[in-house]
């Protein structure tokens, strides 16, 4: 019953706020575009416009980014269907599918089971969010300093170990963003640390100009200049025919069902992310078929388990974010950096502190979810308009929107300069394959880690025995590890198992032709 | 055969080792303490971040040297083998250069220019040079995509978010 009761809560106020529910509408829109245009993701989308937040009232900001984030996990499929090139990594199990799928003249349908996948994933787990997440805040509301500290390093860990190809290089980018969470003022002594003098940072590096450096900047830098000459069949994409038929929905229900869970599941699972989820429920729809031999040529199925699950994922991501306050994407950083420009603590008391803002952004998951499917559907061929715009035009503005942006955050032509340096460095990164979510993330959590581990060093007395004892801190501890070498130390097993079996095989042909 | 060298890495991480030994000494020249009786000082979070970065840093660049020396005695082991170049990771790709310097440079001309000509005037005749550097091929487009964005921007920011923009000669 009190679930019910806070969601007419939410919903009553997201009523009284009729702004609200046309930011949720404008957030869900650019994102769908911002997503559907290649090399552009969700987490450069909530960085670029998070600028439009700085005067809203909080919820409302919160709204249209959330809108964005969702918006932009159904955005990455309509480039992956209509010109085989995903919007953003998640939706690379899309393309599979639903390119043949285009040209065999059935665009509307790959982009129409899309949306119902993506729409179906997205409202199914805001359900489950609704249920779960006030039950982890409350078993939460009991940690201390030790165990906040374990839960960052969980976040920061894992993130680090399963972005990426090399957790070394995951590691490097969590440390040099924990590093500038350390300049600024010191939080105990009010010193000055690695300020070199700057006044402009006495206050610390705002995590904003990070994220639209390695985020935008170098995204536009390295984005291909492709041909985004699309040839679609224009009957195929008339409203009638972005309907699944039947048979089609008998096909695909099973996956959706199934997607759905394991994207939330995976969700949870700080680091993990959408791609996973994709991937995961790609091969498990792929595994379950009785049509398996038609994945990859243009089964439709293919194209509603990845959908399903990627935009399950990002609902899932949410849950530690707003409830134990550790974001488990880079796109969840971005937000949980947004709410603390607003002024709210994701955390435990999140939900019982903030009831109104947490019940009525639920409630607008549900209205985001509506017009993500209206919009989705009727908004198709606008999508496919501005998939035509040129690159080079579309970069140029893009950059001009990060520095005005970027300005606007202090009025300070400094943090326009941090952007830049951020943009060159992050270009130098992504070069390099070391994946930029870990240092965002690690700079939205850094002062909080910093604080929890210094206060629970004092509460120990500099015991780091008795601080890391606790039972909780060692089962968090102990998943932090598995998270960031589980998949390493499995790899290096399977190869020692397959080189050892290989020189078992050569020895016996040896001995067979002795 | 023969490992791929990735020379970037190296420098990459080499440039890391630096950073945290540069961390430390800054730390020291400024007296951050790391510890103080039984609670961690303005240090230690620093100098714990600064290991990590080194640590990784001398990761990166020992794995990248281990590759050159195996990739040497494989060339010498393997005479035949004497295309240098197929072992080496192409880091730099012209397109992607172009990009850089186009996009950074007009960056960094718009902060400068921002305060004598006004902030919405350089980041419009900003918008047009990389519309254009970047692979428009008429100007004519690029000035109307530059033009057009200041516009919006001047009523986003200004006219809608209030936000004050440094004005210059023009007062815009």
């Amino acid at each position: 019953m009190d679930l019910l009761h806070n969601l007419y809560l939410g919903f009553s106020i997201l009523l009284d706020n009729p702004l609200a529910i046309m930011y949720a509408i404008v957030g869900v829109l650019a994102g769908v575009i911002i997503g559907a245009l290649p090399g552009l993701g969700p987490s450069m989308g909530i960085a670029v416009l998070l600028p439009l937040t700085y005067g809203m009232q909080p919820v409302t900001g919160i709204i249209m980014l959330a809108g964005v984030y969702y918006g932009a996990m159904y955005g990455g499929s309509i480039s992956a269907v209509l010109i085989n090139t995903p919007g953003d990594s998640a939706a690379v199990m899309t393309t599979l599918d639903g390119y043949p799928l285009a040209v065999q003249g059935q665009a509307g349908k790959a982009l129409g089971i899309a949306a119902y996948a993506s729409v179906i994933g997205g409202t199914v787990c805001v359900v489950v969010f609704m249920l779960v997440a006030p039950i982890i805040a409350n078993f939460a509301v009991a940690f201390g300093p030790a165990e906040y500290f374990s839960l960052m390093i969980l976040g920061l860990t894992s993130i680090a170990g399963m972005t990426g190809k090399s957790p070394v290089k995951g590691f490097l980018s969590a440390f040099l963003g924990l590093f500038v969470a350390t300049i600024g003022l010191d939080l105990v002594t009010g010193g000055q640390r690695y300020t070199l003098g700057a006044i402009q940072l006495f206050e610390g590096i705002d995590f904003i100009p990070v994220a639209m450096g390695l985020f935008g900047i170098a995204e536009i830098i390295t984005v291909k200049n492709a041909s985004s000459d699309i040839n679609v069949d224009q009957s195929s994409i008339k409203i009638k025919n972005l309907f699944p038929n039947k048979q089609e929905w008998k096909y695909c229900a099973p996956h959706i069902f199934r997607g759905t869970i394991l994207g939330f599941i995976i969700g949870l699972l700080p680091g993990a992310g959408a791609t996973i989820a994709a991937f995961l429920s790609y091969d498990l729809a792929k595994r379950t078929s009785k049509r398996s031999d038609l994945f990859g040529k243009g089964a439709i199925e293919g194209v509603a388990a990845p959908e399903c699950a990627n935009n399950a994922a990002s609902m899932g991501a949410m849950v530690p974010m707003f409830t134990l306050g550790i974001p488990g994407s880079g796109a969840t950083a971005v937000m949980m950096g947004a709410l603390m420009m607003f002024g709210l603590t994701p955390g435990p008391a999140f939900f019982r502190n903030n009831a109104d803002f947490a019940w009525g952004l639920i409630a607008s998951m549900y209205v985001g979810n509506v017009c993500l499917l209206i919009l989705g559907i009727l908004g198709l061929p606008i999508f496919i308009k501005v998939l035509k715009v040129k690159a080079p035009i579309l970069n140029a503005v893009v950059m001009g929107f990060i520095l005005i942006g970027s300005y606007s955050l202090n009025n300070s032509l400094f943090n326009v300069g941090l952007t830049i340096f951020f943009g060159a460095l992050g270009y130098v990164m992504k070069k390099l394959e070391i994946p930029a979510a870990p240092m965002v993330l690690a700079i939205v959590l850094g002062a909080m880690t910093e604080k929890s581990l210094r206060q629970a060093m004092m509460l120990a007395d500099g015991n780091i025995g008795t601080m890391l004892g606790k039972p909780i801190v060692i089962v968090v501890l102990l998943l932090a590890l598995g998270l960031a070498f589980g998949t390493p130390i499995i790899n290096a097993i399977k190869r020692a198992r397959k080189s050892s079996s290989a020189k078992k095989a050569d020895r016996q042909s040896d001995v067979a032709r002795a | 055969m023969p490992k791929k060298i990735n020379k970037a890495e190296m420098i990459f991480g080499l440039g890391a080792i630096v950073l945290a030994i540069t961390i430390f000494l800054i730390g020291q020249k400024t007296k951050l303490i790391f510890f103080r009786g039984t609670t961690p000082g303005a240090a230690f979070m620093p100098y714990l971040t600064a290991a990590g970065i080194g640590l990784c840093g001398f990761w990166l660049f020992f794995k990248q040297l281990l590759n050159m020396r195996q990739s040497k005695k494989d060339k010498t082991n393997d005479k035949k083998d004497n295309n240098t170049e197929e072992n080496k990771i192409k880091f730099f790709k012209k397109q992607d250069i172009k990009n850089f310097i186009v996009v950074i440079v007009s960056s960094i001309l718009i902060v400068i220019l921002a305060n004598p000509l006004g902030f919405l005037i350089s980041l419009t005749l900003g918008i047009i040079a990389m519309a254009k550097f970047l692979g428009t091929p008429s100007w004519r487009t690029s000035i109307l995509v530059g033009i057009g964005s200041g516009i919006s921007f001047y009523l986003i920011f200004d006219l809608f978010l209030k936000v004050p923009l440094p004005r210059g000669l023009f007062g815009i």
